[in-house]
C-alpha cells in the first residue's frame, strides 16, 4: 500500500501523461502532415524546374544541330560558323548539367517525400494507438483522484485520522462524510415489496457483494490499496464492473457509494442503496460500507 | 525551407514535452500501472524519434536540393 503523498505523485505524473499525450498527439498530427506536404511542394518545385530544364535543353540540342548542319553546308570562310558550333555546344553542355542537377534534385527529393511519408504514417498510426493510452493514464488519474477524495489512504494528512477507520471499524458513529462500516440492522428499507433490478441486475449486485466480503474488505483491513485490487484484477484478466477495481469503487468511491441518512431517531435511511441493501440482508450479510450523512 | 525547419523544431518541442512526462512515471509507486503506460508510449516515441530523424534527414535533401538547382 502506499500513503497519500505517493499517490498524489501518482495523480500529478498520470496528469501530466494524459495531458502531454493529448497534446503531442494533436500536435504531432498536424507537423507529421505539414512536414511530409512541405516535402512533396519542394518535389513539385524540383520537378516543373526539371520539365523547363528539359525544354531548354531540347532547345540547345536542336540550336546545336543546326549550326553543324550549317557548319557542314560550308565551303570557305567558315569561321563563324564554328564559333557559333562551340558556342552551341557549350550551350548544350551547360543546359545538359542544369537538366541532370535538376534529374538528381527530383530523385533526392522523391526518395525523401516518400521515406518520410511512410515513417509520418507509422508514427499516425502510433498516434491513433497512444489516445487509447491517454485516456488509460485519465482514467487512472480520476480513479485516484476519487480515491483520495474519499479518505481512503493511508497517512493521508487530508483526514488526519489516517484514513485507518474508513471501514474496518464496524460503527458508523462519528462518520465524516466518507464510507463507514455500518450495521444493516440499524438500516430502513422502506421500499415495500420486491425490488426490480434494471439498472444492475440481480446476480451481480449478488457477485459484487460476495466479492466484497470474501477479498475487497478482508484486503483493506489488511493494508491494501486501489494497486493491489488493479493488480489483481490485471493478474486474473478481470475488468469493468466485474473485477475487484470495480467493486471497490462501487462501495467506496464517493459517486458510487451506499448512502444513508441518520434518522431523528438514530437509525438509518436510503438515500442510494436499496439493491445492495436488500440483497446483502437476503445474503446474511451484517455490514456493508457506506457515506452517513 | 523555412517551414520545414520551424515544424522540426516544434516537432522537437512535442516530443520533449512527452519525454518528460513519460519520463515522469518513473516516479509512479504503482510500477505495473507505470510500466502498463510505459508499454503504451514507448512505441510512440521510437515512432516520434524515428519520424524526426527523418525529418531531418528531409531538410538536409531539401538543402541539397536547392544547391543543385540553384547550379
Amino acid at each position: 500500500m502506499f500513503g497519500g503523498p505517493g499517490v498524489r505523485a501518482t495523480v500529478g505524473a498520470a496528469d501530466a501523461i494524459s495531458r502531454a499525450v493529448a497534446t503531442f498527439v494533436h500536435a504531432a498530427r498536424g507537423l507529421a502532415e505539414g512536414a511530409t506536404a512541405s516535402v512533396r511542394d519542394s518535389e513539385n518545385r524540383a520537378a516543373s524546374e526539371r520539365d523547363t530544364r528539359r525544354r531548354a535543353l531540347d532547345e540547345a540540342t536542336q540550336a546545336r544541330q543546326r549550326a553543324e548542319a550549317a557548319l557542314a553546308a560550308c565551303t570557305e570562310n567558315c569561321e563563324g560558323l564554328q564559333r557559333a558550333l562551340n558556342a552551341a555546344l557549350q550551350g548544350e553542355r551547360s543546359a545538359t548539367e542544369q537538366y541532370n542537377a535538376s534529374v538528381q534534385a527530383v530523385a533526392i527529393l522523391a526518395e525523401a517525400r516518400s521515406r518520410l511519408t511512410r515513417q509520418a504514417q507509422t508514427l499516425l498510426a502510433a498516434l491513433d494507438r497512444a489516445e487509447p493510452g491517454s485516456r488509460t493514464a485519465a482514467e487512472y488519474r480520476d480513479q485516484l483522484q476519487g480515491y483520495l477524495r474519499a479518505g481512503r489512504l493511508e497517512g493521508d494528512s487530508q483526514h488526519g485520522n489516517g484514513g485507518s477507520d474508513s471501514w474496518a471499524g464496524g460503527s458508523s458513529s462519528g462518520s465524516t462524510g466518507h464510507s463507514t462500516s455500518v450495521s444493516l440492522a440499524e438500516v430502513v428499507d422502506d421500499r415495500p415489496g420486491a425490488l426490480s433490478f434494471e439498472k444492475v441486475s440481480r446476480e451481480q449486485v449478488e457477485w459484487g457483494l460476495d466479492i466484497l466480503s470474501r477479498v475487497v474488505e478482508p484486503a483493506l483491513r489488511m493494508g491494501k490499496g486501489l494497486d493491489y485490487f488493479a493488480e489483481r484484477d490485471r493478474a486474473e484478466g478481470l475488468s469493468g464492473e466485474r473485477s475487484y477495481t470495480g467493486v471497490h469503487n462501487w462501495f467506496y468511491r464517493p459517486d458510487l457509494a451506499i448512502k444513508l441518512s441518520r434518522r431523528p431517531d438514530g437509525r438509518l435511511d436510503v438515500t442510494n442503496g436499496y439493491h445492495r441493501i436488500r440483497v446483502a440482508r437476503q445474503m446474511g450479510i451484517a455490514n456493508l460500507p457506506a457515506q452517513v450523512r | 525551407m523555412k517551414l520545414l525547419d520551424q515544424i522540426a523544431a516544434d516537432f522537437t518541442r512535442a516530443q520533449a514535452q512527452l519525454a518528460r512526462s513519460i519520463g515522469d512515471t518513473g516516479t509512479w509507486r504503482d510500477d505495473q500501472r507505470a510500466q502498463l503506460e510505459r508499454s503504451r508510449l514507448d512505441p510512440l516515441q521510437q515512432a516520434a524519434n524515428a519520424f524526426s530523424a527523418d525529418l531531418r534527414h528531409a531538410i538536409d535533401v531539401v538543402a541539397n536540393a536547392e544547391r543543385l538547382l540553384a547550379k
